[in-house]
């Protein structure tokens, strides 16, 4: 049991030095990217005509976000002829690039209904309306 | 789908086990509501090396003990945080025994034990990095044999339990897992000791493509493990001890496929009694994530 016990505290002492380590390292190399995920930075995002940015939270494994690509592209109002099936994930930066179909109701909601289902938090989503930026953020 | 036709041809044709949690489909995905995924994994290890103790010994008599299993496994994710999982096991064993100062050749196949496993996931996804802390509880159906000289089974109920973390960002990914089984006794009285220990891989990405969302990962692996003494009885297993092992996992993947090679080394080993080691650890896995 006693060693048991170490394997434990082995455990413990592991995850409490790893876990914020690894996550102060990914932070500050964003930073000095130039690239910030909270907050926001807008400056850095660019939308193009007929698509819609999204920030997401960890989404940081292109195998794990297979589950956002499979939902959004479900969605009526995706473009899949574009990207692969309509989304591009950019695990560098957190962000999912969706095309949208011309002449086709847009909505957000459903968006950020899709990528909570495959398991994310999206922060905030960027598309254009009559050719002004527009920023969404989800509810709650 | 012509990929995934192909690696599991391929690997249908080699012999391999392993059970180790930290597996292609099983922890990394799939993650998101009503996902599935299927993988097959082969695993092979064996020895003839004779151990007294955790010291090496003439082995006049030959004696070896080789296992190899192929593992059907899937997952079911009802949402990220909550999932359902089997494995089961085909197994091909053999080994040369001791008998009346006689070394003599047993061997045996056929299906093994059924795992079933709920993982339970707690998830921060916290921008640039994902982790989630873990809890399964996992119980072994004796459905494999349990007759003959050398039984693929101890024909009892065991039950498992495991804790874990693993974090991942861009670049890197780290898993941490405790492991507990409570064996219990079976058929013809045998009974496997009790089993724990820790997983530990520590991985670095460092190759992703964004417009083929392929790459590749590599990590190390390191764990321990110990073994309770089995009944006098078991037929099935070595005599317990501890054992500590490390070594290097490839894994490469290309959207929803993940194939992994993982190979491990003994680096300590202390048996009870005489006991062949354990051996090298070669696993190979491909999975699926629908």
């Amino acid at each position: 049991m006693s060693n048991f016990i170490t394997l434990f505290a082995a455990f413990a002492l592991f995850v409490s030095i790893a876990a914020p380590s690894y996550a102060q390292h990914d932070a500050h190399s964003h930073d000095h990217e130039n690239i910030e995920i909270k907050p926001v930075d807008t400056g850095n995002v660019e939308v193009m005509d007929g698509e819609a940015v999204i920030i997401v939270q960890g989404i940081v494994c292109s195998f794990c976000s297979q589950g956002v690509k499979k939902k959004l592209s479900k969605l009526p109002f995706i473009d899949d002829t574009r990207y692969s099936k309509g989304v591009k994930v950019e695990i560098e930066i957190q962000r999912v690039t969706i095309a949208i179909k011309p002449d086709t109701e847009f909505d957000m909601e459903q968006v950020f209904k899709s990528i909570k289902s495959g398991g994310y938090e999206p922060v905030v989503a960027y598309n254009k309306v009559a050719g002004d930026l527009v920023t969404v953020y989800p509810e709650g | 789908m012509k990929y995934i036709l192909t690696a599991l041809l391929i690997l249908s044709a080699i012999q391999i086990e392993n059970a180790n949690a930290d597996q292609p489909v099983m922890d990394m995905a799939p993650r998101w509501e009503k996902g599935y995924g299927i993988q097959i994994r082969q695993e092979y290890y064996g020895s003839s090396k004779l151990l007294e103790g955790n010291n090496k010994i003439d082995n006049p008599l030959g004696l070896e003990r080789f296992v190899s299993k192929t593992w059907l496994e899937g997952v079911y994710t009802f949402n990220r945080s909550v999932r359902a999982t089997f494995k089961l096991p085909f197994v091909y064993q053999r080994r040369i025994k001791n008998i009346n100062g006689t070394g003599v050749r047993q061997e045996n196949s056929g299906l093994g034990d059924l795992i079933l496993g709920v993982p339970l996931k707690h998830y921060r996804n916290k921008g640039a990095y994902t982790d989630n802390f873990g809890i399964t509880p996992s119980i072994r159906i004796p459905t494999g044999e349990s007759s003959g000289d050398f039984p693929i089974s101890d024909g009892s109920w065991d039950f498992g339990l495991s804790l874990s973390h693993s974090l991942e960002t861009p670049k890197y990914y780290t898993s941490v897992e405790l492991v507990y089984w409570k064996n219990t006794t079976g058929k013809r009285n045998m009974k496997a000791g009790d089993e724990y220990g820790i997983d530990i891989d520590l991985g670095y990405h460092p190759y992703h493509s964004d417009i083929t969302s392929s790459g590749i990962f590599t990590m190390w692996n390191f764990n321990a493990r110990h073994n309770g003494a089995p009944s006098e009885e078991n037929l099935t297993t070595f005599t317990g001890g501890e054992l500590v092992r490390t070594g290097p996992i490839l894994v490469l993947y290309r959207e929803n496929v993940m194939f992994r090679a993982e190979l491990q080394y003994p680096i300590y080993e202390d048996v009870d009694g005489i006991s062949n080691s354990r051996g090298p650890e070669v696993n190979i896995g491909i999975g699926v994530a629908f």
